[in-house]
C-alpha cells in the first residue's frame, strides 16, 4: 500500500517535471509571440526580404517546435518573381530591413549575428556578432557608407565595422538599448537610443561630436536633410536639430490626445514636410523648416510602419493593414483607405515593417499571415507578391476623405 | 467585449499604476512589484483571513469527520448526511471555503498579465504595450523600464529566484495544511503540498522573472500572516517527523508549536 502510494507520488512528480515546462512555454509564448518586422529592400531591379517560416511540424500541446527556416528571397523588381532564396545556416528573426551596397545584402538578426551576403554568389550566409563576448539581439538596420557598416545592439552599443571583413573599427556606448537604425551622411553618424539620446558621431573615429536629451525612448531611425537632424521620439515629441552643432531647432508635440501616442515609425520627409505617422492613428504634416503642424490627417488605427514617397504620394499603412495614399502637392488622402484585411487575409494581420518603394511600387510585408504585398498608388490597388492579381472586394473610391485642419502648434527654437 | 471591458477598467489602470510607481521608485521596476503585490495582499487581507479562519475550522473538524467517516463507512447516503450536519454545527460551507479564493482570483490574474505586459520580453511587447498606456506624460518619461533588479533580470527567467518561489510555496502550503487524520486524504494533501509548488517552480522557469518575483513576495506575505494566525501549522509537524527521522525516532507528530 505505502509502496503504492509513493509510486503515485514519484510518477506525479515526473509527470509534472515533463508536462509543466512545456505547458508554461506555450503559456509564456501565447502572451506576445515575436515574429520580427523586416522590411524590404530595392536595388538594381530586384527586391529583397528577410523572413523566417515556421517548421512543418507541430509540437506537444500545440507547441511549435524549433525546425523554423530563416531566408533573404531576391525578388525580380518587374514581376515580383522569386530569383533567388537564401538559406541562413541557423534560424533567427528579424526586425531589422536589409541594406544594399555593392551588390551585398547587410542583415542583423535577433540572434545577434551581421551577415553580408553577395546578391551575384549565394551560398549560404555566415554571421559574425559584434559584441565579441556574448552575441546580443540586434533589431534596428544597417547603415553602410564609406567603406563602414553601423549598426546598434540591444548591448547599447553602436557598432562600426568594416563594410568587408566586418571586423570591428569602434565602439560607442549608449546607456541604454539602441533598437533604431542609424543615419550616417557628410561623415557622421547619428543614431537614437532607449536612454532618451540622439547622438552624432564621427563616422570614422566613434568620438561623440554632440548628443541632446528627449524625454522618451528613441526607436525610430534618424532622418537626415538640409542641415537639420530630424528625430521622433517616443515622448510624442518630433524633433528637429542643427546637424553640426545639435543645437534644438524646433520641437513639435503631439500631445493633444487622449489616445496611446508614440512617434515610432520614421517620419518620411518630402518637399520640405515631415509626415510623422503616430501609434495614435494620425499621421502629422509639419513643415520641416518651422516645425509648425500644416494638416493632421486621421486614419483608423495605431501607425508604427515608416512611411514611403513614391509616385507623388506618400503612403502610409495601419497595423491592421489599412493603406493610405496621400497626395503630396495637397496633404490630403487620395481616396479611402484599400484594406487587406477587407480583401480576404486573416483578421490578426499585422503590418509593423517598414514599407518600401521601387519603380513606383509599394512592398508591404505583413507578420501575419507573413506575405508581402506590392501596392500601387496610382490604381490603389494590392496585390499578394508574385500574383498580379487584385485582391480588392471593391473598386476603390476616388472621393477624397475630410481631412482635419488643426490650429498651428508653437514651436520652440 | 468582455476583453476589452477587463482591459478598459482592470488593465489598463494596473499597468499605468505600475510604471508610475516605478517611476516613483527611482525608475525600479522591481520594487514597483514588491509593493503593489504587498498593497494587494493587505487589500486583500480580510479574504485571506477568512480562508485561514475556515481551514482552522476545518482542521478542528478533522477527529469528528474521521469518527463519522469510520462510522458510515458502508453507508454513504448516511456518511453524507451526517458530514453535512456536522458541517452544520460548526457554521462551516464547504463552497464558502471557496469563496474567498474566488475573489482573490481575478485580482492575481490582473497582476499577472499587467506585469507579464510591462515587462516585455520581446520587440513585440514593447510595440504592444502602447496601447495600454495613458496620456500622461510621467508614464512616456518612465518608459523603456529598468528590467535589472538584485542579480536578475526581471524580463528573463532566473533559476535561483524560481527556486525561490518553489521553497516560499512549499513552505506556505505547509503552514496553512489543515491536520488530516485518514492517511488517504493525508497522502493526497502530501502530493499537492508538493506537486503545486514544483508546478510554480517550473513556470517561473519560463516566465520572466518579474512574475516569479511577484509570486515569491506573496508567498512571503502569507507566510508572515499564516504564522500570526496559526503559527507554524503544519510545518512543526514536517520539522519534527524530520527530525526524528534522522534521529532514528518515532513518528508521532507533535502538537505543540500549532497555536490555537
Amino acid at each position: 500500500m505505502k509502496s503504492k502510494k509513493r509510486f503515485a507520488l514519484l510518477a506525479s512528480l515526473v509527470a509534472a517535471v515533463l508536462i509543466i515546462p512545456l505547458w508554461g512555454g506555450c503559456a509564456r509564448a501565447s502572451t506576445t509571440i515575436a515574429r520580427g518586422w523586416s522590411g524590404l529592400a530595392g536595388a538594381d531591379g530586384q527586391i529583397i526580404y528577410l523572413t523566417t517560416t515556421a517548421g512543418t511540424s507541430s509540437g506537444f500541446m500545440g507547441c511549435s517546435t524549433s525546425d523554423s527556416q530563416s531566408h533573404l528571397i531576391v525578388l525580380s523588381g518587374s514581376d515580383g518573381g522569386v530569383l533567388d532564396t537564401i538559406n541562413f545556416q541557423e534560424s533567427t528573426l528579424f526586425y531589422s530591413t536589409p541594406t544594399v551596397s555593392n551588390g551585398y545584402a547587410y542583415v542583423a538578426g535577433y540572434n545577434g549575428y551581421i551577415y553580408r551576403i553577395n546578391l551575384s554568389s549565394g551560398g549560404t550566409p555566415q554571421g559574425v556578432s559584434p559584441n565579441k563576448s556574448k552575441a546580443q539581439p540586434i533589431i534596428g538596420g544597417i547603415a553602410v557608407a564609406d567603406g563602414r557598416a553601423f549598426v546598434g545592439s540591444v548591448d547599447g552599443t553602436l557598432y562600426a565595422l568594416d563594410a568587408v571583413t566586418l571586423g570591428t573599427l569602434w565602439e560607442f556606448e549608449t546607456g541604454n538599448e539602441i533598437w533604431a537604425t542609424p543615419a550616417v551622411t557628410g561623415g557622421i553618424v547619428y543614431v537614437g537610443s532607449f536612454d532618451k539620446t540622439i547622438y552624432a558621431l564621427d563616422a570614422a573615429t566613434g568620438d561623440r561630436l554632440w548628443s541632446h536629451d528627449t524625454q522618451g525612448a528613441i526607436v525610430a531611425s534618424p532622418v537626415v536633410s538640409g542641415g537639420l537632424v530630424y528625430v521622433a521620439s517616443l515622448d510624442r515629441h518630433i524633433y528637429a536639430f542643427d546637424a553640426v552643432n545639435g543645437s534644438l531647432v524646433w520641437q513639435f508635440p503631439a500631445t493633444d490626445t487622449d489616445m496611446p501616442s508614440w512617434f515610432w515609425a520614421t517620419p518620411a520627409l518630402v518637399d520640405g514636410k515631415l509626415y510623422a505617422p503616430n501609434t495614435d492613428g494620425r499621421i502629422y504634416v509639419i513643415d520641416a523648416g518651422s516645425g509648425e503642424l500644416t494638416v493632421q490627417l486621421t486614419t483608423s488605427g495605431s501607425i508604427v510602419s515608416d512611411p514611403v514617397f513614391a509616385d507623388g504620394r506618400v503612403v502610409v499603412v495601419t497595423e491592421e493593414g489599412d493603406i493610405y495614399t496621400i497626395n503630396t502637392a495637397s496633404q490630403e488622402f487620395e481616396s479611402s483607405p484599400y484594406q487587406l484585411r477587407a480583401a480576404g487575409e486573416k483578421a490578426n494581420l499585422k503590418v509593423r515593417a517598414p514599407l518600401a518603394a521601387a519603380n513606383g511600387t509599394v512592398y508591404i510585408q505583413a507578420i501575419d499571415p507573413g506575405k508581402v504585398f506590392e501596392y500601387d498608388p496610382l490604381t490603389r490597388e494590392a496585390w499578394e507578391i508574385g500574383t498580379r492579381t487584385s485582391t480588392a472586394t471593391s473598386p476603390p473610391t476616388s472621393a477624397p476623405v475630410t481631412v482635419t485642419v488643426t490650429e498651428t502648434v508653437t514651436t520652440t527654437g | 467585449m468582455i476583453g476589452n471591458i477587463w482591459q478598459l477598467i482592470i488593465l489598463n489602470p494596473l499597468i499605468n499604476i505600475l510604471i508610475v510607481l516605478a517611476h516613483v521608485l527611482f525608475g525600479n521596476f522591481g520594487l514597483a512589484i514588491i509593493v503593489i503585490t504587498v498593497i494587494f495582499n493587505l487589500l486583500l487581507y480580510p479574504f485571506s483571513r477568512r480562508q485561514m479562519k475556515l481551514t482552522k475550522a476545518q482542521q478542528d473538524m478533522a477527529p469528528k469527520l474521521a469518527e463519522i467517516r469510520k462510522k458510515y463507512a458502508k453507508d454513504s447516503q448516511k456518511l453524507a448526511e451526517e458530514q453535512m450536519k456536522l458541517y452544520r454545527e460548526l457554521g462551516i460551507s464547504p463552497i464558502g471555503c471557496l469563496l474567498p479564493m474566488l475573489i482573490q482570483m481575478p485580482i492575481w490574474f490582473a497582476l499577472y498579465q499587467s506585469i507579464m505586459r510591462v515587462m516585455v520580453a520581446n520587440p513585440e511587447g514593447f510595440a504592444n504595450l502602447s496601447n495600454y498606456l495613458y496620456s500622461w506624460s510621467v508614464v512616456y518619461n518612465a518608459l523603456p523600464l529598468n528590467s535589472h533588479f538584485l542579480w536578475f533580470n526581471l524580463a528573463t527567467p532566473d533559476m535561483l529566484l524560481a527556486l525561490l518561489v518553489g521553497v516560499a510555496m512549499w513552505l506556505q502550503q505547509k503552514m496553512a495544511a489543515p491536520l488530516v487524520a485518514d492517511p488517504q486524504t493525508q497522502a493526497q494533501t502530501q502530493t499537492m503540498q508538493l506537486m503545486m509548488p514544483i508546478m510554480f517552480m517550473f513556470l517561473s522557469m519560463t516566465f520572466p522573472s518579474g512574475l516569479a518575483l511577484y509570486w515569491v513576495v506573496s508567498n512571503l506575505f502569507r507566510i508572515v500572516l499564516q504564522y500570526f494566525y496559526s503559527g507554524w501549522g503544519g510545518l512543526a509537524t514536517t520539522a519534527e517527523s524530520m527530525k526524528k527521522l534522522f534521529s532514528g525516532r518515532g513518528k508521532t507528530p507533535p502538537q505543540k508549536y500549532i497555536k490555537k
